[in-house]
């Protein structure tokens, strides 16, 4: 639409309204909000891509065993520095680092470390996330590479996957140690 | 007069934040029933995420139960309770991707994968269907396939989490950590790549 009131919403427009109406230019949305002939064109739109999720989700099997947490697993405590501010914990921490070297070898901060830098494994996990997630890759990084090689390969990527393929290997599953063992 | 926007997707079943923000906070402080809550909430549209992303009802549920687990274990490190459902997508995003590596490293070493159908997990785990109804499934996963594959990576993603998953904007930006307004672009993208190409113009032009 290029003139107000002028002209029905072109096929940008109308995605614009289904992604978020919000986003459209005031006068396309007074258009949109007063034709019915857009409003409907952007309905048929959205309710295409609502159905073709409907009939995705109606296609998954059930969950056949409920998610059970085994007795044994363990929380990971969290940090005495974690309701802090990323970078107030990190500068915290940093220092706490910096005063320990000091202390540990009578010198200045160890190279390389300090509120920027860091220490890996005891800043990285928990304090600079804003959400964090286990990294628990079970793969040695040499394959992890050759992973995503044979992934990139691939003409488009591990989504490739959204839908199931004839293919695809079996038992191939991760069993997670424990998991079921409640 | 102005219409009331409608809404771009109606959240099915118990999905509004006010009925699992309030155990996400007592999760996040330890309180384990809080979180046998969660998953009772969310282990069914965690389980389906993961299914659209691999395609295996077996694999599916094994990824599910990791996904509790890990999520169980680093809650604690949850720093905003409202943000839990991005969160566990995000884990499961994680998981179903290490799941990927793995599969593939392993097809790396066993030279004959064995070859199964999509409908293996009949009498496994999904609940019996006829042939027409496997029929009509492997048509649409057909589909879909063919539908995704106009897509790059991250407008897939952004694509299925919005309207497979049924994600809202802010949540999907949580998921993928990308802002607001480049969720909405590769959306953009994505809608207009399929609309283009498919049927979905053709339908809202004839109208
Ligand atoms: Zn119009």
């Amino acid at each position: 639409m290029t003139k107000k009131g002028s002209y029905h919403l072109n096929q940008d427009d109308l995605v614009t309204a289904v992604v978020d109406e919000e986003d459209l230019a005031e006068e396309v949305r007074g258009h949109l909000a007063t034709c019915s002939a857009c409003r409907k064109r952007k309905e048929i739109l959205e309710g295409t891509l609502t159905s073709l999720g409907h009939t995705a989700r109606a296609y998954v099997p059930a969950l056949t065993k409920t998610v059970r947490i085994p007795v044994g697993a363990g929380r990971r405590a969290r940090s005495f520095l974690f309701p802090l501010r990323p970078a107030v914990a990190t500068a915290l921490g940093g220092l706490a680092v910096a005063v320990f070297g000091w202390w540990l070898l009578g010198t200045g901060p160890f190279p390389g470390t300090g509120p920027d830098h860091g220490t890996p494994g005891i800043w990285e996990d928990a304090l600079t996330e804003e959400v964090a997630w286990p990294a628990e890759d079970p793969l040695p990084a040499v394959y992890r590479d050759m992973a995503d090689i044979l992934t990139e390969e691939r003409s488009s990527g591990f989504m490739d996957f959204v839908a199931p393929l004839p293919e695809e290997g079996q038992g191939i599953s991760e069993q997670g140690g424990g998991i079921r063992s409640c | 007069m102005k219409q009331e926007p409608q809404p771009t997707i109606t959240p099915e079943r118990g999905r509004e934040a006010s009925a699992w923000i309030a155990p996400a906070a007592l999760a996040v402080r330890g309180d384990d029933k809080a979180f046998a809550r969660l998953v009772e909430i969310f282990q069914e549209e965690i389980h389906r995420m993961v299914y659209f992303r691999t395609g295996s009802a077996m694999d599916a549920e094994d990824i599910t139960q990791e996904v509790f687990l890990k999520a169980f274990r680093h809650i604690g490190r949850l720093k905003d309770p409202r943000h839990l459902r991005g969160w566990l997508y995000r884990i499961a995003l994680n998981s179903v991707r290490d799941h990927h590596r793995r599969r593939r490293v392993r097809m790396l070493f066993e030279k004959s994968a064995r070859r199964r159908r999509e409908e293996a997990p009949v009498g496994q785990g999904a609940p019996a269907a006829g042939v027409e109804q496997i029929l009509l499934r492997r048509e649409f996963w057909d589909r879909i396939r063919g539908l995704m594959d106009r897509l790059s990576r991250l407008e897939k993603e952004v694509f299925m989490l919005r309207f497979f998953d049924e994600l809202k904007i802010r949540e999907i930006s949580i998921v993928l950590k990308r802002s607001e307004s480049t969720v909405k672009t590769h959306l953009h993208r994505a809608i207009k790549k399929l609309a283009g190409e498919h049927e979905l113009f053709e339908r809202t032009e004839g109208s």
